[in-house]
């Protein structure tokens, strides 16, 4: 992972920014999680959403584009999980009335998303990469 | 459009289950927008119902799966949450290595059950204050003549002390000893243990009764109803804890006095020491020592001087004619433990060295560990975790072991205390006070934070001594260890050898005790001599001629049955009395009359025509006793070599007469010489005067016969019991045991038992030293791996090799023992009052005890050499 090279190599800095960067770094990896499956299908979902991604609309967006149907449970703890991680920024919306009174909460990507998503992209293009044809071969 | 709102139960279920607000109002805001569409579809149950099953499932999702959410959001990620996980993380890795954690746990648990075991024993034993009202203000107060002879007071002489004194502010007699006579509760014959203890006894010491009553002044008063107090163990072993014991009595057998049971005393009451029941002395005066409760704020010298110028001044009226000239004082609880503490001290020493080799040893495997994982180490490090935090990591293991073994430790400890009370020998006071204080948590606990500090400390400076560049560099499957982790690994195995060196000399020494107990000439043949105590009711029979009628039929009923040999009365049962029963200070004609020490009190045995044959006591000289030497022939005696060459050294001593000073005045002539016996006592041969039965009769609470048989004595035993009882049913067999018994479990029980403990915490010691040496070679020779490999490529032979790892290992035994033997020399002083026949320095024991560990350390490095020598230089270069 990228950042890990960073830390690795160290630079000439003062001895305790050093050693408070690697503490940082180590709780970092510590927890650590790659992005997974549905973690990179929501990270895109909401990417196609642009301003619009909150709840309903991912789980929309999920089943409709991809035909995944997810609980509700396990979106919404991916979702938080993944704005502790620094994927994903909220955002609270203005309360309106069909919703009871309460606001929608809408998420973006950070840079730290938009880099793991990459990252997981490219990872999985290159492996895709030219099995397109051999497996519509095999059907 | 009417709105609808979705059930107010699941959006407090959800509020519940989300716990941040914007991730409940977001969550709810989408879950009613939904609920919405529901209700116009479907209608607003179903959408109810839909509603519920969607909060059901979101909290059971968000509940189990998103525990690490909500921990990271309620930030308790530095401390308390970090360590939760950390400590998931060392309890994963412990079971990854079930081995390892098998092994260490099982090495603590062992070591915790135990010592925990025997510090509560200890605890209870020695430390639980006495059951009474402040026990530091009670002492024992014993009289002494100028010879140092013990002088008793009678109880109206007691009595008399009371209230005269102000250094003493309450005063009771008791009898220093415990006695046993023939009783029966119902037709059940009993073997317990009395002490004569004056009506104020219980009051003086302020204890209370856990049923029933205590004596009170009206018990002994004359006329009134003869009772007991029985002890709490008594009244366990006996009566089952029975609550009805107080509607029952003893009867003693010889009189058929009933003491009616009134009470039950405390558990821990133990004085005068092994006592089972208490009673009043009787109509006949009885000689007492003095307990008493000195007054607030009195010193010791000044209870002492005024106890005895007030016996002094009453010393006009006194019976006895020794002028007591000087006061023994003891604390109660001394003169309760006193005598047990060496045993104890020395057990519980030795189960606290085992404790330390065992966390020693885990320590070590610990360290072994996490130099196996040093690359591991290095990388966190590397990656940024503290030192500290690292460290942490350790102590978390270390912490981890130690709770899972401590809590099968007190599980282990438990079940040994549930034991430990029925192995110990009699002399150990109080065992009724062990395990009554339920599970021995408070013990265990601090015997495994104990366990824990040393564990995990260890560990600590090692991984500290982790070097990280130097670490990193390594590219082969093992990380090499400091010199320093390294040096860290010897000590503690060689510390672990010292203890077991400790442990295992004062096994040896108690060994050798042992066999020298075991290997003296007693003076008596032991093997088919069958001892037994007769209870006999005595009310209906005449004087002492007709009694002993009585007890000549007895003799010939046993004397015909088929296998007995030869049968003789005895005074006592063996081994009671210290150094005899009854003891005298005879004259000898025509000699001066010596006074003092001059003239040593000796004892008395008395006998039957066949006490010789039947103990096989060699007569050296003269006769032993004849049928005719009864009431109406001259008086005759035997007395043996010692006492024969004291008097007579160059005389022959037959026909030589003495008298006893015991107020009859006739004279004794001598008729033979006997051996020297061990009869009395077994690390002593007591010079003895025996008399016959007939002409010295006493009237003991049981009469004693021993038998010799052709056989096994014990196969005898229904048969002897069926031919006492069918002779006279006033004669009843109450105590039978073989004389071997008597010898085995008598004297030698204490040193048997604290032999067999240590010697099984030695061998518990050896083995796990022996284990650790073998750990630590082992993977020195792994970490060698290169440099042997080397070595081999360059030339050097396999012999070197060996020569180089094997004293690497005997280096490390070595000293440790030497540390181990300096130190144990100071501790076997503990040893002392247990020992016979060896010194606690014995060289002979000492080597003995060298030449295990050699051979112990020899048979641990074994393997870790064979394997240095067969390192392939090309496998072990393979790697650079």
């Amino acid at each position: 992972m990228a950042c890990q090279q960073e830390i690795c190599v160290g630079h000439p800095s003062p001895r305790g920014d050093i050693a408070a960067a690697r503490g940082l770094v180590y709780n970092v990896l510590m927890t650590a999680k790659h992005v997974g499956e549905l973690e990179h299908m929501i990270l895109l979902s909401i990417v196609r959403l642009g301003r619009d991604a909150y709840g309903m609309s991912i789980l929309r967006e999920l089943d409709e584009r991809a035909d995944r149907k997810v609980s509700r449970g396990a979106l919404y703890l991916v979702l938080e999980r993944m704005v502790q991680k620094g994927y994903l920024h909220p955002r609270m919306g203005e309360p309106t009335s069909e919703r009871g009174g309460r606001a929608k909460r809408y998420f973006e990507l950070t840079d730290a998303g938009k880099e793991a998503l990459r990252v997981s992209g490219r990872s999985l293009l290159a492996l895709w990469d030219g099995l397109e044809s051999l497996l519509e071969e095999g059907r | 459009m009417s709105r609808h709102e979705p059930p107010s139960g699941a959006v407090r279920l959800l509020r519940w289950a989300a716990g941040a607000p914007e991730v409940f109002e977001g969550m709810v805001g989408d879950l009613t927008e939904e609920f919405q569409i529901h209700c116009e579809r479907r209608g607003a149950a179903a959408a109810t119902i839909w509603f519920w099953m969607q909060a059901l499932w979101i909290s059971t999702v968000f509940r189990t799966r998103g525990r690490d959410v909500r921990r990271r959001r309620e930030g308790r990620t530095t401390m308390a949450s970090g360590l939760l996980d950390e400590l998931m993380h060392v309890s994963r890795s412990l079971r990854r290595a079930p081995s390892f954690t098998i092994l260490a746990v099982t090495i603590l648990a062992l070591g915790i059950g135990t010592s925990t075991a025997v510090f509560e024993a200890f605890r209870s034993v020695a430390l639980v204050d006495l059951p009474v009202s402040e026990p530091e203000r009670i002492v024992t107060l014993s009289l002494h003549d100028d010879t140092g002879a013990g002088v008793a007071l009678t109880p109206d002489e007691i009595d008399a002390l009371t209230g005269v004194t102000s250094a003493l502010q309450a005063v009771a007699g008791a009898l220093g000893q415990t006695g046993t006579m023939p009783v029966t509760e119902g037709d059940r014959p009993l073997v317990l243990d009395f002490a004569f203890v004056t009506p104020a006894f219980f009051d003086v010491l302020g204890a209370r009764p856990v049923l029933g009553r205590l004596f009170q002044v009206e018990d002994g008063v004359e006329g009134a109803p003869a009772v007991t107090v029985i002890s709490y163990q008594t009244w366990q072993r006996e009566f089952g804890g029975a609550p009805n014991v107080l509607n029952r009595a003893l009867t003693a057998t010889q009189y058929q006095g009933r003491y009616e049971i009134v009470g039950v005393a405390p558990p821990g009451l133990d004085y005068p020491v092994g006592v089972d029941y208490w009673i009043l002395p009787g109509p006949r005066r009885q000689a007492l020592n003095v307990v008493a409760r000195m007054a607030p704020g009195v010193g010791q010298d000044r209870l002492r001087s005024e106890f005895l110028s007030l016996v002094q001044g009453i010393d006009g009226e006194r019976d006895d004619p020794g002028e007591p000239v000087g006061v023994d004082m003891q604390r109660l609880s001394d003169a309760v433990v006193g005598n047990a503490r060496p045993i104890l001290i020395v057990v519980t020493a030795a189960a606290a060295l085992l404790l330390f080799i065992a966390c020693a040893n885990v320590a070590g495997l610990l360290l072994m560990r996490s130099a196996r994982r040093s690359r591991d180490i290095t990388v966190r490090r590397a990656l940024g975790a503290s030192s500290a935090r690292v460290a942490r990591w350790f102590v978390l293991e270390g912490v981890l072991l130690g709770v899972v073994g401590g809590v099968l430790g007190l599980i282990l400890a438990s079940g040994l205390l549930g034991v430990l009370p029925r192995m110990i020998p009699s002399e150990i006071p109080r065992p009724e006070m062990i395990g009554l204080g339920g599970a021995p948590i408070g013990v265990a606990v601090i015997v495994t934070v104990l366990a824990m500090v040393l564990v995990t400390a260890l560990p600590f400076l090692a991984a500290d001594e982790v070097d990280l560049a130097a670490s990193l560099r390594r590219s082969g499957r093992w990380a090499s260890s400091t010199r320093g982790a390294r040096q860290v690994r010897r000590t503690l195995v060689g510390a672990q050898v010292a203890l077991a060196v400790m442990v295992l000399f004062g096994a040896g020494l108690l060994a050798r005790t042992l066999q020298h107990l075991s290997g003296l000439d007693l003076g008596y043949e032991a093997e088919r001599v069958s001892v037994m105590e007769l209870g006999i009711d005595r009310r209906n029979l005449g004087g002492p001629a007709e009694l002993a009628n009585l007890l000549e039929g007895v003799f010939e009923e046993l004397r015909a049955l088929p296998g007995v040999r030869s049968v003789s009365p005895l005074m006592a049962r063996p081994f009671t009395g210290g150094g005899g029963v009854f003891q005298t200070t005879p004259l000898v004609e025509g000699q001066p009359e010596l006074v003092g020490e001059a003239s040593p009190a000796v004892p008395l045995e008395s006998g039957g025509p066949e006490i010789f044959e039947t103990l096989g006591i060699p007569l050296l000289q003269g006769r032993g006793f004849l049928e005719s030497d009864r009431e109406d022939a001259p008086n005759v005696a035997v007395v043996s070599r010692a006492l024969a060459s004291r008097w007579w050294p160059d005389q022959d001593p037959i026909g030589q007469r003495i008298r006893l000073s015991l107020g009859r005045e006739e004279w004794w002539t001598i008729v033979g010489v006997a051996g020297e016996t061990r009869f009395r006592r077994l690390r002593q041969a007591t010079p003895t005067i025996y008399l016959p039965w007939r002409q010295f009769q006493i009237l003991p609470m049981a009469w004693t016969v021993a038998v010799r048989s052709d056989g096994d004595p014990s196969s005898l035993v229904p048969t002897m019991r069926e031919a006492v009882r069918g002779h006279d049913p006033r004669v009843y067999l109450w105590t039978v045991g073989s004389l071997r018994d008597h010898v085995s479990r008598g004297p030698m029980a204490t040193p048997r038992t604290t032999a067999t403990v240590l010697l099984g915490f030695g061998l518990a010691a050896l083995f796990l030293a022996a284990a650790g040496l073998y750990g630590v070679m082992a993977l020195a020779v792994q970490e060698q791996t290169r440099e042997l490999g080397i070595r081999r490529a360059l030339g050097a032979s396999e012999r070197v090799l060996r020569r180089d790892v094997l004293s690497d290992a005997l280096g490390t035994t070595i000293l440790g023992s030497v540390i181990g033997f300096g130190v144990a020399m100071f501790g076997s002083r503990l040893l002392e009052p247990l020992l016979f026949g060896v010194g606690p320095g014995d060289p002979v024991t000492m080597i003995g005890v060298f030449l295990v560990i050699l051979v112990m350390s020899m048979l641990a490095a074994y393997a870790p050499v064979r394997h240095a020598t067969r390192v392939d230089p090309r496998v072990a270069l393979h790697g650079e």
